[in-house]
């Protein structure tokens, strides 16, 4: 009886350490890519593209929204934009149509082939409410240029791939469309983004999902995790540790894949179907809304952002790429 | 006429037999030392309620029930221990090991108590630079427990809005670990 007493009273002592993560770090090797990678970052090359990123869809008739018609979407251009420097980088752009009607829409993605087919993905959509999209999705879109730019002509034990999705304000059809075309790839991990270049140093800039506490100030990167990811998580943050420009980052590890009633709102952007599917996958953002006001309106213009946020977070996502392309 | 003189005369006998017995026993002495009297008593509950433990390193929240038994080891003391789940950040546990003791108002017999509890299963984790591992999966809290509205008609007990309110015990970081209870149904025995 004792025994069973002791066993008892040391059980959730034992489950607590189990649960507690191993040191979860990239092996040297890995690092030594990120840090390689990451200051291959043009921070020069940011602006300049979410600035004509945003007047070239100025151009663009908006197609009318499935939920507002005050409200349009453009797509078009953006495409052409994020086409044309990946080709000018030495990219060869694949385009994959998916939809009928006011629901069609392209994803493209290229590749940066390693010694494995198994894939790590980096992601963000392409598509804007209205005219603007500076943050949401200009600074991803950046981002996922300058880490085309980082890792050209590098060779890694993975492939890195580099996926614009189409349509994800409307539904993450672009997502839904690729992960049901790409359900046997093999995928180490996928970063997504969504608004990554927004920050405040004020107090009070931040703001959470009812029932969480985040830091008062918006002036952090988060990375969402699923299950699978948690331990990726930690490995980013030590790279952000090590960059020789770091961003400060603040890592949300949610149970499973998150359909939970409580966590709804981790699921709003692309990375949902990756999580769905069990794929870990980390969903980096400067929090949309929580942080930014001109979130979704036709405020959200390049003046807003903050670049030198938005530069170091290229760096991360770039580094990122890189060591988990490269770890064993 | 007679028979019914006599029936009345056994009723009256068996009346005042009876109420000399029970005036006996009101007057009886309490049992010498050493006698054997009950020590104690058990009443299972059923509780359904809120349950939130929120920290800078973690939050686990959701909306559940659960089971749990009370031993009233004096008539005014009691040791429980409960088990409850529920969802919300996923799916979570939690767990009490705890003392009460009651203020008997008639048929009230609101309760105070103090107890440690614990908190695990699904739950959201947060790490940064500063602290990159996540904390340990079992979050651990002392609460006071509060139950005004307690309602005793034995053998059945009815608790409505109690509530534990206390503070969580993760390293470095402030904690609020609450749980309302809606209803708490017992049963003496």
């Amino acid at each position: 009886m004792k025994a069973l007493l002791r066993a008892l009273a040391v059980a959730p002592l034992l489950i607590a350490a189990c649960g507690s993560a191993k040191d979860a770090q990239f092996s040297s090797n890995a690092l030594d890519a990120a840090i390689r990678t990451a200051p291959a970052v043009d921070a020069t090359a940011i602006r300049p593209f979410v600035e004509e990123l945003v007047a070239r869809r100025g151009f663009e008739t908006p197609l009318l929204s499935l939920y507002s018609e005050r409200q349009g979407i453009t797509h078009v251009n953006s495409l052409a934009i994020v086409t044309e420097k990946l080709t000018a980088l030495g990219y060869a752009p694949v385009f994959e149509p998916f939809g009928d009607g006011a629901l069609a829409g392209t994803n493209l993605y290229v590749d940066l082939p390693g010694d494995t087919p198994e894939l790590v993905i980096v992601s963000g959509h392409h598509d804007a409410w209205f005219q603007s999209g500076a943050d949401d999705n200009g600074s991803a879109l950046a981002v996922i240029i300058e880490t085309a730019r980082a890792l050209r002509g590098q060779h890694f034990r993975r492939t890195v791939r580099l996926i614009a999705f189409d349509r994800e304000e409307e539904g993450l059809l672009g997502a839904q469309a690729y992960t049901d075309k790409h359900a046997g790839d093999r995928i180490r991990m996928v970063l997504n983004m969504d608004c990554v270049g927004y920050a405040s140093h004020e107090a009070g800039s931040q703001d959470a999902p009812t029932g969480f506490a985040l830091r008062d100030r918006g002036d952090f990167i988060a990375v969402l995790a699923n299950g699978p990811a948690r331990a990726d998580a930690t490995r980013m943050i030590h790279v952000a540790a090590q960059l020789p420009m770091p961003v400060d980052v603040v890592g949300l590890l949610t149970p499973g894949d998150s359909d939970y009633p409580g966590v709804g709102a981790f699921l709003r952007s692309d990375h949902a179907h990756f999580w769905f599917r069990g794929i870990p996958a980390l969903f980096v953002t400067d929090t949309a809304d929580f942080r930014n006001h001109h979130y979704h309106t036709p405020d959200d213009q390049p003046d807003t952002l903050d670049y030198d946020f938005l530069n170091r977070v290229a760096q991360l996502v770039a580094g990122s790429a890189a060591a988990f392309a490269e770890a064993e | 006429m007679r028979a019914y003189g006599r029936v009345f005369a056994a009723l009256c006998i068996a009346t005042s037999a009876a109420a000399a017995e029970k005036a006996e026993k009101v007057t009886a002495p309490t049992p010498p030392a050493g006698a054997t009297v009950p020590k104690g008593f058990f009443e299972p509950y059923l509780a359904t309620g809120f349950s939130y433990y929120a920290s800078d390193r973690r939050v686990l929240a959701g909306v559940g029930g659960g089971l749990g038994l009370r031993l009233h080891v004096h008539r005014l003391l009691a040791l429980y221990g409960e088990g409850r789940y529920f969802l919300y950040t996923g799916n979570s546990v939690s767990g009490a090991l705890g003392a009460s003791v009651a203020f008997p108002l008639g048929p009230f017999d609101p309760l105070v108590g103090l107890q440690g509890t614990f908190y695990g299963g699904d739950q959201v984790q947060v790490i940064d630079s500063a602290h990159p591992i996540p904390p340990p999966s079992i979050a651990w809290a002392i609460q006071a427990r509060l139950a005004p509205l307690r309602l005793v008609h034995a053998p059945y007990t009815v608790t409505a809005l109690s509530g534990d309110v206390g503070f969580g015990l993760d390293a470095r970081s402030r904690a609020l670990a609450v749980t309302v209870t809606w209803l708490d149904i017992g049963f003496r025995f």
